[in-house]
């Protein structure tokens, strides 16, 4: 109990017994109780259950308040602090306030995945945690892309001699041909045990405590070697020698003489020897031999010892050259992946134990409810830990986990945190056995299965197999249905199908037979929905083409890549094409096929087309992007394919959409992206079929699972075999991969080996229990037929299976039923199984948009500077800098005119003229200030300039466009917008003369209407004097700009053509020339 | 005079502000406007509103000079005079990075722990603009960062003054340094301009919609009423909402933070994912009702990744549309050029320079046809980590590299970018790169894309221009893929407007809605994560240390956000919400609280809408003219059967796939398809074998394979594959390659034992690499001879016994036999599955005839046997096959079946040829969703 009053709680919750309901009652309760939305943190697996959480709680409050009894409900699941009486009694009114608190709150709750928590705090502590300033999380193809720079990086530093013998150590001595992508395979993991290590650990990479050896092995060797070969072997009944033993003896004395340990103790006597046994050929050893073999074994201990010691030092060397090489190389392109996130936020010196915390992060979390706890891994705990140590005090800690659903081993989900953490803080348990999903005849045989596991004589046969099931088994409870389930009818049934002999982990036969079953259910059960649940992922891909060849739709949880579509294929190869024109497998895929009708390419050999395309192509993903241009491609495409096809296609058009803010130069690129995407059917097929792992969190109608007679055993070597501190579960020491023949050399791999089968196994049998649990009325297991003469030991789901049903031990031939509950027509009582609900597509919809209506509004809008020598550009005068500056002085220029009224007035002085450049340019140098004014007053001497800015001169074609009584009107800098040929013309006229009919002043007395206008146009041009030829060129550039400005006149005063001029004025050469219509 | 108008809110704002505008400033018969300046949020705004004042002028008969409308950034300065010169923005970033570099280390790691390199320019700007940004963000309130330190220690919570003291010290010498260089941090100089006392101002100002403001612009008007200048603030409200806006206009966050908003659920739909609020968004524009121009529909996009998908949608629906944001210059060619230039300039390694080959503009101008294809089969054989190693001075570039590289750098000019220089002196370099690209394109910027590249190429040189002028004490040397990157970064958030003339549906964001004045609006992707868009956690400064400062914090934004939609629903005729539960990924997505401003039952009922079960997939829009066919066109392999001319020849190497996989030998030998791809990232199985063939071959040639003495026969080995590994690959290949070389010679070590081994035995070297000579030797079939060719290894002869000997070398991983490579199957169901050790017996009559070998070989009664020399990474073993004479027989009945298959010329693809999952070919079979995680075994052989 915290000293806020809410108790700690650790909840035990089976499966199917509300884990989210739980979640929600808890923070249902803290809300009602008080609590502020911003105190609570709540974390769970996914995003897509932390949105479920968030959910559930705001529609239980807004169903409480608008329903009575969904508020009573509501006030009977949530508990209060018992010496903290509520603010006041949960009733509709209540709900209410609480609903509306919380949703003006809601961006203060926090309910998301532990990942998306340490992105937050590693935001709040970049430069803390060597962060650069711009980084984010990299997408899958991203990451091995990074991986693989670093393992270049790795091998492109460093002695080539030392790299070589690395990498022959980490490949067991063995001149292999692979060297980057060898790595690529380990050197994750091995980062992994790299942080995984406990501080505390001396040499953790150097596990062999090798006997110093002062002699010389080779004279060791052959001197033991000689000893052997005079051991006689056991002679037959007949008195002669037992020749099986003579061949055996000859050659262990040629493996001790040559060092061949391996050949000496996993064939022959050695291996019965090593393996406690005293007889060979059922002939007990001869005397002597053992005390030989004490002293071979002595001996192979130092040189294996001594060379294993080489192979894990080899791999720590690699991990730490590697985790270096990752380090700077994500510091410099900011690319990171969660799991570095976590790293880091719980390094030495953890994030969530500064003080600044809180402040950063703006919120002080109090209450902290930790959802899906099995799955959480070492690195993510030492992040967390600091966050949870703080709160616990005064706070609340909720954990909800199950142990028996830990089934993420392989991503470093360590399940016995949920007894560390309990123990850490003491937390009261809770367990929950009460389904609300699955029937009670499910539930029989999920009780069946694992009540007493430790029995289960399969498991006693395994090596350490009983004591992992005892253990595991310990936090199992009978299970038992939730009341509105304990009428529910169902049907369990282990069938046997067909065997695959010799055809190792691929089962097609049986795998058929799962694809006819599963018809068989669908068929009979259409609204039912059916989850086929396997091991391996490639079984997937073919349960799914076996049925949809039997006409079952049917996807994949968590989806695959896209390219499973044919035609979308084939567009990939036309990227491909793109990257690689001379690559002519992807031009044969375009040309041979639709696709390349519609791209205009028909034949593969064809390689300039092939590069004309390519280039079309690259440019085209470059202007319009990648989702446009696929886009495009599969509206052409879609009289072609067919329906499953076209939603592959459009979910192409997504990914190119997403891909798009990081699109490279690179169409390859894009389809490796596409490659590595998995894409799930965006309808919701009646069944799906996915790995046990997908289908954490789901439940199904039925559930068939046809993947059973998988090997239990450890499978393949791994690189690194890492032993634990079984408290802290950090690691002590790395072993390298040691063949089993071998171990028992080797006391020391003992606990190591142990802890990788037991958690192993662990994870199996979590495996097992998730897989059985996600049924609600019927589950189908399927185990292979198991007879004749050469019938399977090998450590199996299926053998479990069987032993439970009593069926491990005999023959189980093909079509045998080994167990059934239940009523296989349990879906007659069942609502909505007999029919499936199909979404009907609605109309194509006839838009109210009229393409074609005149515009109105946000018109095109034009200014007559930009239409200077009409539209054409020349970039490379556009790219100059000169020009840049030119512009500037040509800026000031325009200034300085503004300020002349008329001539005859004269010009500013030198200090205003500086005064009023600070306005437009104001970094201009003085000097250069100083050179432009002086210019400027030159030109201001030149007389077609005088003549044009004279005021005499305005008064005098006053006079004589409006018969004398004419006034001049000057405007400097006279901004206009008007309405032209739909479009709006507006900019600024450097110099606008008006001329009206009276003799007043513009809306003084006597002034008129506007007659005539004159409009001046100042040029910087650096032209020379006299050059009429240039001077007539930049008339003609100009031309286009002026007569917008004479237009925009003509239609703002409604004047003729005839009462309007236009000048251009050129400054540098002193040209004044009238642009006529 | 600060005047505040209450428009009604009945109808959009700026066709009431251009009435208000046009009776307040009417008279004879102009509409002079050119003394008001009016402030608007956005430029869009403005541009809007004139187009307004001219409907509004031609319909009073009035001659309009229109108003200065800028957006309320820009205000400030035309507010008042500073006696200085004002630090452009970029100059005071230069400004901040060179305080930050020169802070005392121990310092600045009380902030940034880890700086950038000394070297690193980009990375100091990049930490400036950091620093830079919080400067902005505080100055504009008048908050210094000594406040901010002030107020850590002052106030509750956790003291980060320690931090904010060592920028504050960072802020004064800021403002020293700008001093230094005659200029004015630009918030100083407002803020100097507000305490100088009151502003005057020619203009009349007319602020519109302006509902929040920084407090330095706030002072500055304020400052100007003291002297009587003109204030209007246009409120879009009712006149009775007076009390819920501050004397200026703005929102009073206390109580539109309160207010509810009335939207009435039939406007809302839910739906999921981003493609299905695209189709509800066309549905919400389907249906009943009249029918409406293009520019009188808006579409309110807050979040910029619906765009696309509201795109491709309205496209199909022939709905013509405009996003108003326009295209970042990041996705435009001349950005992307500079990109890929400056990646490549960086560290010349092979996947920049790959990339930049294939910018469509570098390669157009580089005018090689074949160049990829080139590139290509250079790095396939070669494998270079970078091309340039032949200008650094190490072993020359391998043969063979090409021209391009030096085609690249004389083309561009990429020489010209070597070396280092000021940040200045690169600018005119680096658009000089540009324009030798676009050489001679002849651009119109009426047409769309030259606009696009018009329109990048000037943002790119102003930017330029800008660092150009760069203060010179500010200048700092780098090189020119920093130089780079600085202009990149300069104008990242730059963005090339869309073409002017389309008659569209406007994609608008959260913003610039307000003053919109489309009669209908459509708004999607209204989620809490964009609007109003809350900052809860923060390396700096957390909403709940904004809100003690008083600067923007999340009350404000919301308060603002309920202020703006309540004025939309308002003013509108129709507004359509089309939320989506979740992101494209799958994610889910909180809807934005604005859509539960509401209460009581409302709001409960609001709350089960919104977050209920989440929708299905929503049946998919039928697209116009989009419809799949019943049966697919596409077939996987294209063409289930390939009908090619027979060939005149045969490997020997070739039964294999025609034994096995007839069809992928149709493939592969008959229409010849191979692929092309730079992935690789060390030799394949294939390179590997290729390269110990070689090594093999050369050395099998030389005086040292008769040699009995292992150091000989070691040393010449090693000889050999320095000097061909050399020739392949250079200084420059991959780093992976250089240590398959090594474990190469590892192998060749127990080669060369073998070998002596062998020599020892009394073998000698009869002949290594002999190809059948001319068209090969025929092989009857049917009574036609049809020419088998092939290559053969070596040929041994045992001096002792006479024996002969004819070796094939393998270099797989695992040493093979001969009869496991073979044949396959048991029992009576063995057969045969490649046929090339028998088949070298025929070659043999005519490599003799041809003097390529031994005329013993082929004479009667000689014992040749057939075998491989297994060079596997366990050692090197040889492994003869001990066929009978019947057995070969049959090999030669199944080569004979090979020979009809091939004359037949019909290759069927059928479900039971095996498809390895990472063939070549396995996309073109159809195989591709049976990609999987399996771990092939390594090695193949030459």
């Amino acid at each position: 109990m915290s000293r806020r009053g809410w108790p700690h709680e650790l909840i035990r919750a089976s499966a199917g017994t509300g884990k989210t309901f739980q979640v929600s009652n808890r923070i249902l309760g803290l809300l009602a109780g008080g609590v502020e939305p911003e105190r609570v943190l709540a974390s769970t697996f996914t995003r897509k259950a932390a949105g479920e959480i968030l959910d559930r709680v705001l529609l239980r409050l807004a169903d409480a308040a608008l329903e009575p009894t969904e508020a009573a409900a509501l006030a009977g699941h949530i508990s209060l602090p018992e010496d903290d009486a509520p603010p006041a009694p949960m009733d509709a009114a209540r709900a209410g306030d609480l609903l509306k608190s919380l949703v003006r709150e809601l961006h203060r709750l926090d309910v998301g995945t532990l990942d998306a928590f340490f992105m937050r705090l590693a935001r709040s502590f970049g430069p803390e945690l060597g962060l650069p300033l711009t980084w984010e999380i990299s997408e899958t193809a991203d990451q091995e892309e990074t991986r693989s720079e670093a393992i270049q990086a790795l091998l492109d530093d460093g002695d080539v001699g030392r790299l070589v013998e690395l990498l022959r150590m980490i490949g067991r001595g063995e001149h292999g041909r692979r060297v980057h992508d060898r790595l690529a395979e380990d050197v994750d993991d091995l980062q992994e045990v790299l942080r995984e290590l406990d501080p505390a650990a001396t040499s953790p990479w150097s596990p062999f405590s090798t006997p110093a050896k002062g002699g010389d092995p080779v004279a060791e060797r052959a001197a033991l070697a000689a000893r052997l070969a005079e051991v006689r072997p056991p002679r037959n009944k007949n008195g002669s020698e037992h020749a099986g033993w003579s061949s055996a003896l000859a050659a262990a004395v040629a493996a001790i003489r040559d060092g061949a340990w391996e050949g000496l103790w996993t064939k022959g006597f050695g291996a019965k020897w090593l393996g406690g046994e005293s007889e060979y050929y059922g002939k007990p050893f001869p005397p002597g031999l053992p005390v030989l073999l004490e002293a071979a074994r002595e001996l192979s201990r130092a040189a294996l010892g001594s060379l294993y010691d080489r192979q894990a030092r080899a791999m720590g060397e690699i991990a730490g050259r590697y985790d270096a090489a990752l380090s700077a190389l994500q510091r410099r392109t900011g690319a990171y992946r969660f799991a570095d996130v976590a790293f880091l936020l719980g390094g030495s010196s953890p994030i969530g134990a500064r003080p600044d915390v809180h402040h950063r992060l703006d919120r002080r979390s109090e209450h902290l409810l930790l959802d899906e706890f099995q799955d959480t891994s070492l690195a993510q705990w030492a992040a967390l830990e600091p966050v949870a140590d703080e709160i616990a005090p005064e706070g609340s800690l909720v954990v909800v986990a199950d142990p028996k659903q830990s089934i993420y081993g392989w991503r470093n989900a360590d399940p016995d945190l949920v007894d560390r953490v309990e123990r850490r803080y003491g937390l009261p348990t809770r367990d929950l056995h009460r389904s609300w999903r699955s029937s009670p005849v499910v539930l029989g045989f999920v009780n069946e299965l694992f009540d007493d596991l430790a029995a289960n004589p399969v498991l006693a046969e395994l090596e350490g197999g009983s004591e992992v099931a005892a253990k595991w088994g310990a936090t199992f409870e009978e299970h038992e249905a939730a009341p509105s389930r304990r009428e529910s009818p169902g049907h369990v049934i282990v069938e046997v199908g067909p065997d695959d002999p010799g055809r190792g982990t691929d089962r097609p036969r049986l795998m058929a037979r799962a694809a006819e079953r599963v018809a068989g259910l669908h068929a009979t059960i259409p609204g039912a929905e059916i989850g086929v649940l396997v091991s391996q992922n490639k079984t997937v891909a073919r349960l799914i083409h076996e049925l949809r060849r039997k006409g079952v739709l049917a996807s994949e949880e968590g989806g695959t890549p896209v390219d499973d579509a044919a035609p979308v294929s084939a567009l990939l190869s036309l990227l491909r094409l793109a990257d690689h024109p001379g690559d002519t497998i992807a031009r044969y895929h375009v040309a041979a096929g639709p696709l390349g009708e519609v791209v205009g390419y028909r034949d593969f050999r064809d390689a300039f087309g092939a590069r004309r395309l390519a280039a079309r192509i690259r440019a085209r993903l470059l202007r319009d992007g990648y989702g446009a241009t696929l886009s495009e491609w599969t509206e052409r495409l879609a009289g072609s394919v067919e329906e499953n096809e076209l939603r592959r296609l459009e979910q192409l058009v997504e990914l190119g959409f997403r891909w798009e803010s990081r699109a490279t130069l690179r169409p390859a690129d894009f389809v490796r992206y596409v490659e590595s995407h998995r894409v799930e059917d965006p309808l919701s097929a009646p069944v799906r079929v996915m790995t046990v792992h997908q289908a954490k969190g789901l439940e199904f109608d039925v559930v068939v699972l046809p993947e059973l007679d998988v090997g239990l055993a450890p499978r393949g070597s791994d690189t690194a075999v890492p032993e634990r501190d079984p408290d802290s579960g950090r690691i002590r020491r790395v072993f390298p991969y040691v063949k089993a023949d071998l171990r028992p050399l080797f006391p020391e791999l003992r606990e190591a080996y142990r802890q990788r089968r037991a958690s192993r196994l662990r994870d199996q049998l979590s495996w097992l229990y998730v897989a059985v649990t996600r049924a609600r009325f019927e589950l189908h297991l399927l185990v292979a037929a198991d007879e004749g003469p050469r019938r399977s030991t090998a450590m199996t789901f299926a053998r479990i299976v069987r032993a439970v049903v009593g069926a491990d031990g005999a023959p189980t031939p093909e079509g045998e039923i080994l167990y059934e509950r239940g009523d296989a027509d349990w879906f007659r009582t069942v609502d909505g199984m007999s029919e499936r609900p199909e979404a009907r597509p609605s109309a194509e919809p006839r838009v109210r948009v009229d393409a074609a209506a005149p515009r109105t509004r946000i018109l095109a809008r034009r200014s007559p500077s930009e239409l200077e020598s009409g539209s054409e550009i020349d970039l490379e005068r556009l790219l100059r800098l000169d020009t840049s500056a030119a512009r500037v002085a040509g800026t000031v220029v325009h200034r300085w005119c503004e300020a002349i009224e008329w001539i005859e007035d004269g010009i500013p002085g030198d200090g205003a003229l500086r005064e009023l450049v600070r306005d437009v340019a104001a970094d201009m140098p003085t000097a250069e200030v100083d050179r432009l004014a002086a210019r400027f007053r030159s030109w201001m001497e030149r007389p077609e300039v005088r003549g044009a800015l004279s005021r005499n001169a305005a008064r005098a074609r006053a006079r004589e466009v409006a018969g004398g009584q004419g006034t001049p009107e000057l405007h400097r800098e006279r901004p206009f917008a008007c309405r032209l040929d739909g479009e709006v013309m507006s900019g600024v006229i450097d110099r606008l003369v008006l001329v009206r009919s009276g003799s007043g002043s513009s809306g003084g007395p006597g002034a008129g209407a506007v007659v005539a206008a004159e409009v001046l146009d100042f040029k910087t041009d650096e032209l020379a004097e006299g050059d009429e030829t240039a001077l007539a060129a930049r008339t003609d550039f100009y031309r286009p700009q002026i007569e917008a400005y004479r237009e925009a006149v003509a239609a703002m005063y409604g004047l003729d053509a005839a009462a309007l001029e236009a000048r251009l004025v050129f400054l540098v050469p002193g040209a004044v020339r009238e642009v006529g219509e | 005079m600060i005047e505040r108008v209450f428009l009604t809110w009945d109808r959009p704002a700026l066709p009431a502000v251009a009435r208000f505008l046009a009776e307040r400033f009417a008279e004879d018969g102009a509409l002079a406007l050119g003394g008001v300046l009016v402030a608007l949020p956005a430029a869009r705004a403005g541009r809007r509103l004139t187009e307004l004042l001219i409907e509004e002028g031609a319909a009073r008969g009035l001659v309009l000079t229109p108003p200065d409308t800028r957006t309320t950034g820009q205000l400030p300065e035309w507010l008042y005079d500073s006696d200085q010169l004002l630090a452009g923005r970029l100059l005071a970033r230069s400004a901040w990075a060179a305080v930050l570099r020169s802070l005392a280390p121990e310092r600045r790691a009380r902030v940034f722990p880890a700086p950038p390199e000394p070297a690193d320019v980009a990375g100091w700007m990049d930490l400036a603009a950091v620093v830079q940004d919080l400067h902005e963000v505080t100055a504009a309130e008048g908050v210094t960062f000594e406040d901010v330190a002030r107020a850590c220690r002052r106030g509750p919570g956790f003291d980060d003054s320690s931090r904010w003291e060592v920028l504050a010290d960072a802020q004064r010498s800021y403002h020293r340094q700008l001093a230094a260089l005659d200029r004015v941090d630009r918030d100083a100089a407002r803020w100097l301009a507000v305490e100088r006392g009151p502003v005057e101002s020619e203009r009349e100002i007319v602020l519109v919609g302006v509902v929040e403001m920084p407090a330095v612009l706030r002072d500055l008007l304020r400052r100007l009423d003291e002297t009587g200048a003109r204030v209007t603030a246009i409120v879009h409200a009712p006149p009775d909402r007076g009390e819920a806006f501050d004397e200026l206009g703005c929102v009073l966050p206390e109580v539109w933070g309160r207010r509810e908003i009335d939207i009435p659920d039939e406007g809302i739909s839910v739906v999921g994912r981003p493609p299905a609020q695209a189709d509800e968004v066309v549905r919400r524009l389907s249906g009943p009702g009249e029918r409406l121009g293009p520019d009188q529909v808006t579409l309110g996009v807050p979040d910029p990744e619906l765009v696309p998908y509201l795109e491709q949608r309205l496209r199909m629906f022939g709905i013509p549309h405009r996003n108003a944001a326009g295209t970042p210059i990041e996705r435009t060619d001349p950005y992307r050029l500079l990109a890929a230039a400056a990646a490549y300039l960086g560290d010349h390694r092979y996947p920049a320079f790959a990339g930049l080959l294939r910018h469509p503009d570098v390669a157009r101008r580089l005018g090689v046809p074949d160049l990829l294809e080139r590139a290509d089969r250079h790095y396939r054989v070669h494998l270079p980590a970078r091309v340039d190693a032949g200008r650094r001075g190490g072993r020359p570039a391998a043969e063979g590299q090409g021209r391009i590289p030096d085609d690249l750098d004389s083309l561009l000019g990429l020489g010209r970018l070597r070396g280092r220089r000021t940040v200045s002196e690169w600018m005119p370099a680096i658009l000089a790169l540009l324009a030798r690209v676009y050489d001679g394109r002849v651009l119109d910027r009426s047409r769309p894309g030259d606009r696009r590249l018009v329109e990048a190429c000037e943002i790119l040189r102003d930017a330029a221009a800008g660092w150009a002028r760069v203060h010179a004490d500010l200048d700092v040397p780098c090189d020119a893929p920093a130089a780079m990157r600085l202009l990149l970064s300069e104008v990242e958030r730059a963005s090339v407007p869309p073409m002017p003339d389309r008659s569209a549906v406007e994609l608008l964001g959260w913003l610039e809605l307000h003053l919109d004045d489309a009669p209908a609006l459509v708004l999607t992707g209204l989620d809490e994560s964009h609007v109003p868009g809350s900052v809860n956690a923060d390396l700096f400064l957390p909403d709940a240390l904004r809100s003690r400062l008083g600067l923007v914090d999340n009350a404000r934004r919301y308060a603002r956000d309920v202020y703006l939609l309540s004025a939309m629903l308002a003013s509108r005729d129709e507004v359509h919400f089309v939320v989506g539960r979740s992101t494209a990924e799958g994610d889910p997505v909180r809807p934005s609280r604005l859509l539960l401003a509401t209460s009581g039952a409302t709001l409960a009922r609001r709350v089960r809408r919104l977050f209920g079960e989440p929708p299905g997939p929503a049946a998919r829009l039928p697209r116009p003219g989009v419809e799949a066919a019943p049966r697919s066109a596409f077939r996987a392999p294209p063409e289930p059967t390939i009908r090619a001319a027979p060939r005149d020849h045969l490997r020997v190497t070739d039964f294999r796939l025609l034994l096995v996989r007839p069809y992928q030998f149709a493939l592969a030998r008959l229409l010849e398809l191979e692929e092309l791809e730079d992935r690789s990232r060390e030799l394949d199985g294939l390179g590997f074998g290729t390269l110990a063939h070689d090594v093999l071959h050369s050395f099998g040639a030389s005086e040292a394979a008769r040699s009995e003495d292992p150091d000989l026969v070691r040393s010449a080995l090693d000889e050999v594959l320095d000097r061909v590994s050399g020739d392949r690959f250079g200084a420059t290949a991959l780093p992976a390659v250089r240590l398959q070389v090594e474990q190469l010679r590892l192998r060749l070590r127990t080669f060369g034992a073998w070998h002596v081994e062998r020599v020892r035995a009394g073998w000698e070297t009869a002949a290594v690499e002999v190809s059948t000579p001319g068209t090969g030797a025929p092989l009857v079939v049917d009574g036609e001879p049809l020419p088998i060719t092939g290559r053969i290894d070596r040929i041994d002869r045992n001096v002792r016994s006479g024996e002969w000997a004819i070796l094939d070398y393998k270099t797989s991983a695992v040493p093979s036999s001969p009869d496991a490579t073979h044949r396959s199957g048991r029992g009576a169901s063995r057969r045969w599955v490649d046929l090339q050790l028998p088949l070298y017996r025929h070659l043999l009559p005519a490599m003799v005839a041809a003097g390529e070998v031994p005329a013993a070989l082929a004479a009667t009664g000689t014992t040749v046997r057939l075998g491989y020399v297994n060079v596997s990474r366990e050692g090197t073993e040889a492994s003869m096959a001990s066929w009978t004479e019947d057995e070969l027989a049959s090999a030669d009945e199944a080569a004979r079946a090979c020979v009809r298959l091939l004359r037949a010329g019909t290759f069927a693809f059928t479900e039971d040829e095996p498809v390895d999952r990472r063939s070549l070919f396995a996309a073109l079979l159809g195989r591709g969703r049976l990609r999987a995680a399996d771990e092939g075994d390594e090695g193949e052989d030459a």
